[in-house]
């Protein structure tokens, strides 16, 4: 399970079901908030579902915390305002999001309007290689 | 009196189960009149009573310091009738409770002589429990409430069926907007703070239980069918909610307005969807199905 169109077809159900929007309105490049309608409950139940249909943990916040990467707080954001340099490391890590859509003056509690149906793909490859890591070692 | 619905707790589990009764009695005060004349308990009152259940395990095993609001009704749904004088066996259980993310998620069913009548499975935030309540009274009341023994041992009682009381008013609008005749209504409602609805939900900051709001939307919706199938409104029986959420608080003295529309039809299974907003905020949306006759 280590590509985007293996998983796809679950998490495109799993979204649809959690959105409850038809699933031929579901592709890869739609923006979960922008497109797709959600709010702040459904990530919580998509988190859930997800967990559970791929049998991973996916903690809260990873995205987040895995952008910042090396970067100090201050160095991220400043007055809740992505900094340039954040705002690069977000489109580094966020590569599957358009470019137009990451404004100059983000601010970090926005982040999650960027997330693509593509994203919540690469957290389950993600979060599934680590689950075969950790039982390798 | 209280919008409380679990009267006792025989058997607690924290974290994974817990088993309640209820009684039904006049004070329980949401009911309508069936097709057969017979009142019956309003059937989001269970889901309001297992929901509490659930609320009760979340309070007791987070020592007090969470309970569960509101969020996501996966699915609810309505088996049998409850009448006056029945004694309701409810049971929930958890299938995840996580403080770090503040989040559970669990489902339960209310049963009459072990016939399912309700079944529910949700998704909750956990909400600080200094937020709503006053927690020593919680204590006090968990401490009244909580008296475990089996099941068997439980007096379980049999319908009355010599009462009549039917107090319809509680979940009904008071405007409507419009009306388009098999397509869609929308209809207002003015939340009374003298509203019993309101009692003790919650002492420190008070809200629209969802039960309620979930209450207006079938009401409506049965208005809606009723009117174009030329059936009467006993007749029609709310079977399904499903993906319920609700996104905010509602308060006393809002203006509640809810829009039904009507999706369609599977033989005798008619289908509705629902969207509620507050000065125009959208605040829940959800679907609906129902059936003629028996459900």
């Amino acid at each position: 399970m280590n590509d985007i169109q293996t998983v796809y077809p679950k998490v495109a159900k799993i979204i649809a079901n959690v959105l409850a929007v038809d699933e031929s309105n579901i592709s890869l490049d739609k923006r979960l908030i922008e497109d797709l309608g959600a709010e702040s409950i459904d990530f919580m139940d998509l988190i859930f579902q997800l967990e559970r249909e791929f049998g991973v943990k996916i903690p809260r916040g990873q995205v987040e915390k895995e952008v910042r990467g090396k970067l100090q707080n201050d160095e991220f954001e400043k007055n809740g305002v992505i900094t340039p340099k954040g705002l690069e490391a977000l489109k580094n890590y966020l590569s599957e999001v358009p470019e137009k859509y990451f404004k100059s003056n983000l601010k970090s509690n926005e982040i999650s309007r960027l997330f693509t149906v593509e994203t919540f793909c690469k957290l389950v490859i993600k979060e599934k290689a680590k689950q075969t890591e950790s039982v390798n070692v | 009196m209280s919008y409380s619905f679990v009267d006792r707790i025989i058997e607690l589990e924290e974290g994974k189960r817990i088993v309640g009764l209820k009684k039904i009695t006049h004070q329980d005060l949401y009911f309508y009149k069936n097709d057969k004349g017979k009142t019956v308990l309003e059937p989001l009152i269970m889901g309001e009573a297992l929901g509490q259940l659930l609320a009760w395990n979340v309070i007791k095993s987070s020592q007090f310091q969470f309970r569960i609001l509101g969020g996501i009704l996966h699915e609810a749904l309505n088996l049998n009738d409850a009448f006056i004088g029945e004694t309701i066996l409810l049971e929930g259980n958890i299938d995840l409770l996580d403080y770090e993310n503040k989040v559970v998620v669990y489902d339960a069913v209310a049963s009459i002589h072990k016939k399912p009548i309700f079944k529910i499975s949700c998704l909750s935030p956990l909400i600080d429990l200094n937020y709503l309540n006053d927690v020593n009274e919680i204590q006090r009341e968990f401490q009244k409430i909580y008296q475990p023994c089996s099941i068997e041992n439980c007096e379980l009682h049999m319908e009355d069926s010599d009462l009549d009381t039917s107090y319809d008013q509680y979940f009904e609008v008071d405007t409507i907007l419009e009306w388009k005749k098999g397509s869609y209504l929308i209809a207002e409602k003015i939340l009374s703070p003298l509203s019993p609805y309101f009692s003790n939900h919650f002492p420190k900051r008070v809200v629209l239980p969802l039960t309620v709001l979930l209450g207006c939307n079938t009401k409506l919706a049965i208005h809606l069918l009723s009117d174009f199938l030329n059936e009467h409104k006993s007749k029609i029986k709310f079977k399904k909610i499903t993906k319920a959420k609700i996104n905010q608080f509602i308060i006393p003295c809002d203006t509640l307005k809810s829009k039904i529309i009507y999706k369609g039809n599977e033989k005798n299974r008619f289908f509705c969807d629902f969207y509620n907003e507050v000065k125009g905020n959208k605040i829940c949306v959800g679907s609906a199905e129902f059936l003629i006759g028996q459900i």
